[in-house]
């Protein structure tokens, strides 16, 4: 029994020492690779600052070391901002970086790194795909107080955007959705070819949040607050909730996500498209 | 123009999120200096259409939200999602039921210790201390020996280390 119970410990404590040397250093490597949301690292600075670098550039410092993207390059932005924001973000990490609060950082790093290497027709394209199923278009039949509540809320958006850009969406309760005519989509697509590779990632990710193109440029554009907006995208949820009551745990956490996150890509596309016009016109005044 | 609050509203409400997130040194970080600036800049100097300023306003409003909103989700977060799998006793209380904690029934003369050898008596559906169900059934008449005892008795063992 004894003697077992020595072998037992020869054993674990090769497997510990083993443990110690090894897998630790794959461990660091794998974490260096893909450092996921999952992995929580401490936060391994004290002072957040931002400085302009070359062509004008903003930076983020934490202590003496410059940030940089997942994929290795340094981090820049293009306005100062943009680099408030992001310095923000890290100032508010407490003991553990949670990179999943970090919005505005995750937007900054995905225009930087392109890790789906995609140019701007792609992503054109991508985002234009909601517009054949965008929320706001598909209708229900019954039950009678949900068909209203659509009808009243949605219509309002859909006819505004047809006004403003001039074009024709429509909605649609069959299962195919509304048939959206080629010449909606060319209009959109000669609209979002304004937009610059950053304001576009930054769209993309706000439509693929509301799930809708047309709550999406109603937001950009500021008819619609980030409030409403997300409100429009979760009606039918919402409608269900005043029927069936509130869970916090899910209705409340999936509503503050949503809403950060498309707030965080509405402000990416503001600060990184039109900010620097405008800060020329307010130092004019 | 969506209808939002005032820019005064949303000014201190930033503010407040500022300090939320920085403590009581908030006015001398980055954030606060530049809010405080565009808020100076953008005040309605008279009654002309300034697209700027509606700009500014719903811009700082959406920031509002992106502040107030990451906050509120991290606070649920930390409450409902944040320490991992709930344990048997909390999974069980959020229906309302609880965890046998107080032995009781036939059977359950004395609730096991750590090293004791658990046993399921078949007879009585309970779980049965292995020594204890042996000397029971020595007090009944029955010479069963151990073995025999738990080939008759079980389905299922359980050993509690």
């Amino acid at each position: 029994m004894f003697r077992s119970l020595v072998r037992l410990q020869s054993q674990f404590g090769n497997a510990l020492f083993l443990s110690k040397v090894c897998p630790r250093s794959q461990q660091s490597r794998f974490a260096l690779k893909y450092s996921t949301a999952a992995a929580e690292r401490k936060r391994f600075y004290q002072d957040v600052s931002i400085s302009q670098g070359e062509g004008g550039l903003y930076e983020i410092n934490l202590d003496r070391r410059k940030l940089k993207t997942p994929g290795g390059k340094l981090f820049t932005v293009p306005n100062e901002a943009l680099a408030i924001a992001v310095a923000t973000e890290w100032d508010a990490q407490r003991e553990t970086l949670k990179f999943y609060t970090m919005h505005m950082t995750t937007l900054c790093n995905t225009a930087l790194d392109n890790p789906t290497e995609r140019n701007k027709d792609q992503m054109i394209n991508a985002a234009l795909k909601f517009l054949e199923t965008d929320t706001v278009c598909y209708r229900v039949d019954e039950p009678h107080g949900l068909v209203e509540l659509q009808k009243n809320e949605w219509d309002p958006v859909l006819h505004w955007i047809e006004n403003r850009y001039n074009v024709t969406i429509g909605s649609s309760s069959s299962i195919l959705g509304p048939e959206i005519p080629e010449a909606t989509r060319d209009t959109f697509r000669q609209h979002l070819n304004s937009y610059n590779f950053w304001s576009l990632t930054g769209l993309e990710y706000v439509i693929t949040q509301l799930k809708s193109v047309v709550l999406s440029l109603g937001m950009i554009d500021r008819h619609l607050s980030v409030e409403q907006a997300v409100l429009l995208s979760r009606l039918e949820e919402e409608y269900q909730i005043r029927r069936w009551g509130n869970v916090e745990w899910a209705h409340d956490y999936d509503m503050y996500e949503l809403r950060a996150r498309t707030a965080a890509g509405a402000l990416f596309v503001h600060l990184s498209s039109e900010s620097s016009t405008v800060k020329r016109k307010l130092l004019q005044d | 123009m969506a209808a939002l609050s005032s820019p005064l509203r949303v000014c201190r409400g930033i503010l407040k999120e500022l300090r939320a997130i920085q403590g009581p040194s908030y006015k001398q970080s980055l954030a606060y200096n530049y809010v405080m600036d565009q808020f100076r800049k953008n005040k309605v100097t008279g009654e002309r259409y300034c697209r700027a300023q509606q700009e500014a306003h719903h811009a700082s409003h959406t920031y509002l939200c992106l502040l107030s909103s990451t906050r509120n989700h991290l606070a649920l977060h930390n409450l409902y999602h944040g320490k991992g799998e709930r344990s048997p006793e909390e999974v069980a209380n959020l229906v309302g039921l609880r965890l046998p904690t107080q032995p009781g029934g036939k059977g359950w003369e004395k609730a096991w210790q750590t090293g004791d050898c658990v046993i399921m008596d078949c007879f009585e559906g309970t779980p049965v201390v292995l020594s204890q169900l042996c000397s029971r059934r020595k007090g009944e008449g029955h010479d069963y020996d151990l073995i025999g005892s738990v080939f008759e008795a079980t389905v299922k063992i359980q050993v509690m280390i």
